[in-house]
């Protein structure tokens, strides 16, 4: 059977964004260049988010660079997180989500903590409370209740789902939560989250042997 | 110099037997494996994960294993019981890929999926893949183990920028659409993804059977054993059946004497054109009186498409049996879509 796309097994690492920039790089210098790009792992990373088309191996090629580049990749997406191309531009969000350190890719990802998107509001929320940063818990909170799809996640989540499982897993608190079935069972256990919240939040410290809030 | 030759050719055919035995053995390794056991069919599911701690990979093991174990158990595939076993190997973040273990990165964030085809496949059954999975719930990880056991997304993408998706019709709030239970049509379209691989038996069998045997002692004592049983028999594609039958039963005396029990039987033979000849391993000695004696065999013919019938009495000693059976094909010759 023939694979419509490439793992980590086989010769060619990339071949589908490899033929879009040998397409696009005909001079000497430019084919210079991408052997260059080829040989360096910050150029690799770069690629993985400029050649972006939203198929499952641009998905893995970011995931798998967030692994083995995750510098790299950080800095790329910081460069093309306002890209014009929307593809580009989901590429770097998505590459932040993974490789987010402290520092200016938390600050980046925090700007989207009130992007009416939920496709950006929710990821950035969960990427940085399981880095550590309390600031999205609000966020997460807001969000029991919704059933707006974050719609990139394999499988898709419903928004009270995604909250519900990124806020139990890092603060150990649940409140009924994980017994919700639908968006309005979750909603029944936000007033106890936001109460949790309003006496907790400030004291919150972050456990990163743990993976969890404390306090 | 011939005698150095003859050393130099054996040399060359040791090292060409030896080539093709790796590559013979490395054809039959396979990162989704089935093994079969009766009527248990044990999926088992090997990953190499760059970058995960000993602690998640066990994790991801527990969770993705409990979803299905539970949704195995109370669903059934035709007679068939479902096991899943996933085999999480943690290993360091430069590991090359193996060609009998799937490659899955550990991300950080949350983060999950697999490179397949699209919709329901044998790809993983016939071939590694590669993926990336990061922070998920339970349902997240059966989600994409569910992937490497050849089940396709139950959702599609209706737009992009921004990406909105829904569920096929009909599959909303099931395990491959959007991380809910596992239901009937999923282990359903398992099944045959599992008998398109081949690693099905041929046909599975189920149905009834009603015992009697009817003691009559020279003194006037008659004694009555009633049974009525289940069958599952499993054909082999060489027709060797092997299988299970269950009997609870009676047993009832003129003098006043009345007692039950229940017995499971192992149960051996060959099914043919014309039907089934059967061989009980093991037989219950309920009460003091065998359910099925061991050196007779139960024939059961064909009687219709998978279908078959048939009545055996005989006498042995003081006793009279009969055995009435009734099976039907619970497995046969399905067709994958």
């Amino acid at each position: 059977m023939r694979r419509a796309w490439r793992g980590r097994r086989g010769g060619h690492r990339r071949p589908l964004p490899f033929r879009r920039l040998l397409s696009a790089v005909s001079s000497f210098v430019g084919l210079a260049l991408l052997a260059a790009a080829c040989t360096t792992g910050g150029s690799s990373a770069e690629k993985a988010i400029i050649s972006f088309q939203g198929q499952a191996q641009d998905f893995y090629n970011v995931a798998v660079d967030s692994v083995r580049h995750a510098a790299d990749l950080r800095a790329a997406a910081l460069k093309h997180l306002h890209d014009t191309d929307p593809n580009v531009r989901f590429a770097s969000f998505y590459a932040l989500t993974l490789t987010a350190a402290p520092g200016s890719s938390m600050a980046a990802l925090q700007t989207f903590l009130s992007s009416s998107d939920v496709n950006e509001r929710l990821p950035a929320a969960g990427a940085i409370v399981s880095r550590g940063a309390k600031d999205g818990l609000p966020v997460l909170i807001d969000a029991l209740g919704s059933s707006d799809v974050v719609a990139w996640f394999d499988p898709p989540m419903e928004a009270w789902q995604y909250a519900s499982f990124v806020l139990t897993t890092f603060t150990g608190q649940d409140f009924g939560l994980t017994k919700a079935k639908d968006a309005a069972a979750a909603a029944r256990t936000r007033p106890a989250w936001q109460k949790w919240y309003r006496e907790h939040g400030a004291s919150l410290t972050w456990d990163p042997a743990e993976r969890r809030f404390s306090g | 110099m011939r005698t150095r030759w003859r050393f130099v050719l054996a040399l060359a055919l040791l090292a060409t037997q030896t080539v093709a035995h790796a590559q013979s053995v490395q054809a039959q390794a396979q990162a989704t494996s089935v093994s079969v056991k009766a009527d248990v069919v044990t999926i088992t599911v090997n990953i190499d994960v760059p970058g995960v701690s000993k602690k998640d990979a066990k994790a991801w093991k527990a969770d993705a294993e409990s979803v299905w174990k539970e949704a195995f158990g109370r669903l059934p595939y035709k007679c068939f019981k479902l096991q899943l076993v996933v085999n999480v190997t943690p290993q360091s973040e430069d590991f090359e890929a193996r060609p009998d273990h799937h490659l899955i990165f550990k991300t950080d964030g949350v983060n999950g999926m697999v490179l397949k085809p699209r919709g329901d496949t044998t790809f993983p059954y016939e071939n590694a893949t590669d993926g990336a999975w990061g922070d998920l719930p339970a349902a997240g990880f059966a989600h994409e183990v569910g992937h490497l056991m050849g089940l396709g997304d139950d959702y599609t993408e209706v737009s992009k920028n921004p990406r909105v998706t829904k569920p096929l019709p009909g599959r909303q709030h099931t395990l491959m659409a959007d991380g809910g239970p596992v239901d009937k049509a999923l282990v359903d379209r398992l099944g045959a993804v599992l008998r398109k691989a081949g690693k099905l038996p041929s046909s599975c069998w189920t149905g009834a059977i009603r015992v009697r045997v009817v003691e009559t002692f020279p003194e006037g004592t008659v004694c009555n054993l009633a049974g009525d049983g289940r069958v599952t028999l499993i054909v082999a594609g060489s027709g060797e059946v092997s299988g299970t039958i269950d009997v609870d039963s009676t047993y009832t005396c003129n003098f006043g004497f009345s007692d039950q029990d229940s017995a499971s039987m192992d149960v051996a033979g060959q099914r043919t054109d014309e039907g089934f000849t059967l061989q009980l391993s093991s037989s219950c000695k309920c009460y003091g009186v065998l359910i099925f004696p061991p050196d007779r065999l139960l024939e059961v013919p064909i009687t219709g498409p998978g279908r078959a019938e048939g009545t055996l009495t005989f006498r042995l000693s003081v006793a009279d049996y009969t055995y009435t059976s009734s099976l039907e094909c619970s497995a046969c010759e399905e067709a994958v879509g």
